[in-house]
């Protein structure tokens, strides 16, 4: 299932990147991390998309990244369908129903929420505070957090950015060990490609994603750089 | 001395003609002109649109319709401007329009009609506020064409409960109809008498099996000066409730950006099918006495820039509790989404409101009996299983302004 899964999404990656041969158009989107948010794999990043945007996505997370039982110390592999919104230009909203083999079809509810309390300017990095997870009984990837994002266009179209935060933990529930501590995450973006490294509290990851229009994003992560994950978003705007 | 005499006949002789020749040309243009507003209100009436007044004066046509037409207000106002435009006469004009609902006067503004570079005409909103009703009485004093009272609409509404199920089936769904009968009186009377009517149902609570009436009111709305709005319902409510409610709303502000709203209402149980003392639910009628007093106060905050409406209401709704509730609206063009928090002792929910305008975005024309889907499709997450409910009345002030705050008017025209 998880091989016809990865073998499916290889053949989406295949057929965005030739038919981006001739798309020349930078992504106006952010890209979407894994969770659903705006971000790189887990990391998420001081960006918001444009307002009224909407991104809705699904992700696979492999087992050495998922959120453990406390009590007996094993995970599942996750699948995660995600919704997002821009509610307002400085406040991201997202909904994400996580599902493994011991939870129903639905999957588990989070709730993730964020506001950019700074844009990014030419000499000013954005700057936001986001909490995850911060409602429902079993939190996923809880995290109260601080991030700051700054890129700068290096005149050949590339495009490098660098993202710092801190997470707090604030529920005595909360089993992950991501996104707590310090976390951060560079990323290169060249027209339709974006290519990152990123720490996110626990293990470091990495992720080559691609964009199709504006519309359309396929990711490929490798996380604890040995685990191969993947997701896939669709965005629109109202 | 005759010379001058002959000079000064002749001159008062010119005199008469010239003024006899200018007072044909002005009865002309007024011909011309009433005819232009005669044309253009058998336009509306073809379009479908009710209670149609037009006047003109100087530069400016002032028109007021009501809408029943097109499933949002702006896009009425944007075919009334295109209306406007294939008239000749009134190229030059300004548009001043009153929307109505119900008969009652509701948003106004005017429509500026400028040329743009290439030379296409560009509609222009500016001014847009709320009605003065005494104001629009006295400019439209003739009896409106194509009236809108005592006309029958039946409206039908989908209704989608979803709740969280077992492994096997985690999402149950009841999926039902509402049909509407709406029965428009006189100015700002309205009678609706609305069913629901199962179609698929899995979460399998007996008394929702039956075919059984949501909402059967008598409404009256009256508009007071100083953006004030007196409304008041009787009839059987939602949650099994009957009796009277009455609302205040009073808009505050230079661009009425504030808004205060009070309820009050006195009911008692009603149910069908019964439920009370029986095994269970069988057809037929049940009622207590009125019983229960409800009130709620609130007061809202309209930010223009996002088409946002903010809202903290402090309530007693049913079974006693004390509810303080957040919410904040956005719309998205016709598309609504809110959220709210409410907290009541110690126990809180949460969630999200949609409201998705439904299919088609244009009615068929109205005449004495109209069908047509409701404007909006709605749906209420909640997120935690503590519920204060109280009842709808199925009448709000939101309602009688098709949700349409003036200062919205500009940014989806």
């Amino acid at each position: 299932m998880y091989q016809k899964t990865i073998f499916v999404l290889c053949l989406i990656l295949i057929y965005v990147s030739t038919s981006n041969a001739q798309d020349t158009h930078f992504s106006q989107y952010t890209s979407s991390g894994m969770l659903g948010q705006t971000g790189l794999v887990l990391v998420p990043t001081a960006q918001l998309s444009t307002d009224r945007a909407i991104a809705v996505g699904w992700s696979y997370i492999p087992l050495p990244s998922t959120v453990r039982d406390i009590s007996t110390n094993i995970g599942e592999p996750e699948f995660a369908r995600s919704a997002r919104i821009n509610f307002l230009p400085f406040v991201e909203l997202s909904i994400r129903f996580t599902k493994t083999k011991e939870i129903n079809e639905l999957g588990d509810r989070s709730i993730f929420a964020r506001i950019q309390l700074l844009r990014e300017t030419d000499k000013r990095p954005a700057f936001a505070i986001g909490a995850h997870d911060i409602v429902g009984q079993v939190p996923h990837y809880h995290s109260f957090y601080a991030v700051t994002t700054k890129h700068f266009d290096m005149n050949n179209g590339m495009i490098v950015g660098g993202h710092l935060g801190y997470g707090l933990k604030t529920r005595d529930n909360a089993r992950n060990e991501q996104l707590l501590g310090l976390f951060g995450a560079t990323t290169l973006r060249y027209r339709f490609v974006e290519a990152g490294l990123e720490y996110d509290g626990a293990n470091t990851n990495a992720a080559l994603k691609l964009f199709w229009k504006n519309r359309i994003s396929v990711s490929a992560n490798l996380l604890g750089l040995k685990h191969i994950g993947c997701s896939a978003h669709a965005y629109f705007v109202l | 001395m005759h010379y001058t005499f002959i000079t000064f006949l002749l001159m008062v002789l010119s005199l008469q003609i010239a003024t006899g020749q200018t007072e044909f040309r002005t009865r002309s243009d007024e011909a011309v002109l009433q005819a232009s507003v005669d044309s253009l209100e058998r336009k509306l009436l073809a379009e479908g649109f009710q209670n149609i007044a037009a006047t003109v004066n100087t530069d400016v046509l002032y028109v007021t319709f009501e809408n029943r037409r097109y499933r949002d207000e702006v896009a009425a106002v944007r075919r009334l401007s295109e209306l406007v435009a294939a008239q000749p006469n009134f190229r030059a004009y300004t548009v001043d329009f009153t929307l109505q609902n119900r008969s009652i006067p509701t948003v106004t503004g005017q429509i500026q009609q400028e040329y743009s570079s290439d030379g296409g005409l560009l509609s222009v909103p500016s001014d847009i506020r709320f009605a003065d009703y005494k104001t629009w009485k006295k400019r439209f004093a003739q009896e409106p064409q194509n009236k809108g009272n005592w006309r029958i609409e039946f409206e039908f509404e989908p209704q989608l409960l979803l709740a969280l199920g077992a492994a096997r089936d985690p999402i149950l769904h009841q999926i039902n109809l509402l049909p509407s009968t709406n029965l428009y009186l006189w100015r700002g009377g309205h009678v609706r008498i609305q069913g629901i009517i199962p179609i698929s149902d899995e979460l399998k609570n007996p008394e929702d099996q039956f075919w059984r009436p949501r909402l059967l009111t008598l409404s009256q709305y009256i508009p007071l000066p100083r953006q004030i709005m007196l409304s008041a319902t009787v009839g059987y409510f939602t949650e099994r409730r009957y009796g009277g409610a009455v609302q205040l709303s009073k808009f505050f502000g230079k661009k009425s950006q504030f808004l205060l709203q009070a309820n009050a209402a006195y009911t008692g149980f009603a149910s069908f099918p019964q439920v009370i003392d029986v095994d269970t639910p069988t057809r037929g009628w049940q009622f207590s006495a009125f019983n229960y007093f409800n009130y709620s106060i609130a007061a809202e905050y309209i930010i223009p820039k996002w088409n946002m409406r903010t809202r903290l209401a402090y309530q007693k709704t049913l079974l006693n509790k004390q509810v303080i509730r957040a919410e904040v609206w956005r719309q998205f063009d016709e598309l609504q989404l809110g959220f709210f928090l409410y907290r009541f002792d110690d126990e809180e929910n949460y969630g999200f409101q949609l409201n998705v305008p439904l299919f088609p975005k244009r009615y068929p024309k109205p005449k004495r009996i109209h069908f047509k889907t409701s404007r909006f499709f709605n749906y209420t997450y909640h997120t935690t299983q503590s519920y204060a409910t109280n009842f709808s009345t199925g009448e709000d002030l939101w309602q009688l302004y098709e949700t349409l705050h003036p200062s919205f008017f500009h940014s989806r025209f």
